[in-house]
Order: structure tokens, then sequence, then C-alpha cells
């Protein structure tokens, strides 16, 4: 038998003292492992860490609720009723619903025509104590009214509760008899005034009531 | 005597000038088929009161006339129709000019285009000269101008009784 210069008894001792010293700091790390592997539990529980919110999230990402051809029904402060619809929504975390393909009507009374939106996009925010219903549209907006005429624009914003809309990056509109480009648009359907700015006009007169 | 003749000559030659320019017929260059094209910094429009408001370097321009203002305003008939322009502050109008009339510019206080009827007429201190002859300057009290035909007159008003032809 060859001797390795160790007596057995020392070279348990080594071994022991190696040992536990594993084993107590095993004992301290392990409980701050466990701690933070529960706190990742929470978070992964709870989606509202999970990402922030944002307009345009990806499919599949931070979807709490999804809604097929959602109606919003309200009422603007002149009493005229308004109805949202889209082809799906989908809710987000800070309770805005974004939706797909929304359309949008605004009835008419005695003396406002009624009006309709298309648009590609959009989103609807509940009302705050700050302010009412609001609403955005995007790409390819679309806004007739039922007296004949169109606006076009890539993005409307609407306060739904005072019928208070801005186009603010650009817009074209058609008319019977005229069509005019505007850099941008502030409407305040309850006074019916429409306010655009850097404008450039087309009229063809009515030639039928000249001489 | 000579002299005597020769100065009632240039009296009897200058003696129908006052009373042509009670009434100067002119000419505008105009094309009334063109679209009336209006730009401005800002315009509201006032749906229910069927009137838009332009303002900040508003112009109107139809083929090659050309009327600038301070202010420009539109009424619109039931059906959406601009029937009425009125124009107020610094109004100037300009005409290109064309073949038959030379480059012409008015100014005045106020403006009236109807478009209904195809006119424009310039109200309160107006002034005219052919563009690069300032040696004829016309003033009156307004200015009618027939959209379809170009032709204008320049009469006086109540607070100028007669148009005048300044020669410098």
């Amino acid at each position: 038998m060859v001797e390795d210069g160790r007596t057995p008894d020392t070279k348990n001792a080594a071994e022991l003292e190696a040992y536990s010293r594993r084993i107590t700091r095993l004992r301290r790390i392990l409980p701050v492992i466990a701690i933070f592997l529960l706190g990742l539990l929470v978070l992964a529980a709870n989606p509202d860490f999970a990402r922030k919110a944002g307009q345009n999230a990806p499919d599949g990402a931070d979807h709490r609720l999804i809604i097929d051809h959602p109606v919003f029904d309200g009422r603007g402060r002149d009493g005229r009723a308004y109805r949202l619809t889209a082809l799906q929504g989908t809710q987000k975390n800070d309770g805005t619903m974004a939706f797909s393909d929304a359309q949008m009507n605004i009835a008419a009374n005695d003396q406002k025509p009624s009006l309709s939106f298309t648009a590609n996009e959009g989103i609807f925010r509940p009302p705050t104590a700050a302010r009412g219903d609001t609403a955005e549209l995007s790409g390819d907006v679309n806004v007739t009214t039922s007296d004949g005429y169109q606006i076009l624009t890539p993005h409307i914003a609407i306060n739904l509760a005072d019928a208070i809309w801005h186009a603010k990056d650009g817009v074209r509109m058609k008319g019977q008899d005229s069509t005019l480009r505007a850099t941008r648009l502030e409407a305040d359907e309850n006074k019916a005034i429409y306010r655009f700015q850097n404008i450039r006009m087309r009229l063809l007169p009515d030639r039928d009531e000249g001489r | 005597m000579r002299k005597l003749t020769a100065y009632l000559i240039a009296l009897a030659a200058l003696l129908p000038l006052p009373l042509m320019a009670q009434a100067q017929s002119l000419r505008f260059a105009t094309d009334n088929q063109a679209p009336l094209m209006l730009e401005a910094g800002e315009m509201i429009w006032q749906r229910q009161a069927a009137q838009a408001q332009l303002r900040d370097k508003a112009r109107l321009h139809q083929g090659p006339l050309d009327l600038s203002a301070d202010r420009l305003e539109i009424k619109f008939a039931a059906d959406g129709t601009a029937q009425l322009i009125r124009a107020e502050g610094q109004v100037a109008l300009y005409s290109r000019g064309d073949n038959e009339s030379a480059p012409r510019r008015a100014i005045a206080d106020r403006a009236v285009v109807n478009l209904a009827e195809e006119t424009i007429l310039l109200n309160g201190n107006v002034v005219m000269h052919a563009e690069g002859d300032d040696t004829a300057q016309l003033s009156g009290g307004q200015l009618a101008l027939d959209m379809v035909s170009g032709r204008a007159r320049l009469s006086g008003s109540a607070d100028k009784p007669r148009a005048r032809i300044e020669l410098r």
C-alpha cells in the first residue's frame, strides 16, 4: 500500500471543513435565490409589470380583452347620439380600447348634419375626471357629412362629449363645387365652426344662376 | 395771335379729358371660365351662418386676375355654392394682361366679387394705373369690372363725384 503522506484523520477533517463552508454559503444564498424567484413569479403573474401598454402593441402582447365587433354608444353635450363600431377591439392595460376598421357616426339634429367617420385604426379612451370620452382615428380617415362634404386626413382626435375634433396632419375637403387643402383643421361641431390653417381652395362658381 | 390760336387749340384738346374721366371705360384681362382659387393663412368657416372668413395673406385669383386683401369673406348659398366674396383692407386687384389689354393694377378700400353676376366692384379711394406706366394714374370712387368681357368702368361716388386722370 502506498502512503500519500497524510494521515486519514487530517484528510477527513479538511474535507469536512470545506464541505461545511459550502453548506454555510449555500444556506446564505438559497433564501436570496428563493426570494428572487418568488419575486419574478409575482411579476410574471401580474401583466401590469410585464410591459407598459402601448398603442401599437404587437399581436399577442398586452391583451387583456379582445372583443369582436365592439360598439360604443354615447351622447354629446348637444344631445346628438354617437356610435363607434369596429371590426375588432383590444382593451389595453390603461383602460383604452384599440380597434381596427373603425367607423363612427354622429347623428344629425335640426340644425346640424350627420357625420360619418371611417378609419383603418382607432383608440377609444373612456372618460376621466379631467375629460369626457375621446377617440383617435388614424390611417385613411374619411369623414362625410349628410350635406355633401367629404374630408380626408391621416389622423383625427375627437372629443366626443364636446364634439370637437382636430386634424393636425393636414386635410383635404371636397364640397359640391369646391375643393380645399389645409395643413390643419380644428372643428367645433357644437358651434358649427371650422378653423383651417394655410388653406388653398378651388371654387367653381354656380354658372346656372349667372347671367 | 398765333400764340392765342395755339393756346385755344391746346385748351380744346384738353377739354374733353374731365368729361371722359367721369366714366372711364377700360379693359382688364379676365378669364371667367377659369376656376377661382383662394389662399389664406387662416380660414374660419361658420357653417350655420353660411360664410367663411379668410385672413393672413388672403388672395383670390382667377386666370389672369389676382385680388389680394387683408380679409376676405365668402358668402355661400343654401346649397353651399359660393355666391359673394367681400374683400376689405388694402385691396389690390391686378390683371396680368393679354393680347388686348396691358397689365393693370388697381387699389381700393373694399371690393365685392359677385360670383353669380360675374362682376367685381372696387369701392373707396380707387386708384388705377397700367403696369409700367407711372405717367398716368386714374382715380375715382368706384371701379366696376365685368369678369366676362373684362370691361371696367371707373366712376365717381358720393364723396368723389368725378373720376380723375392725373398726368405726371
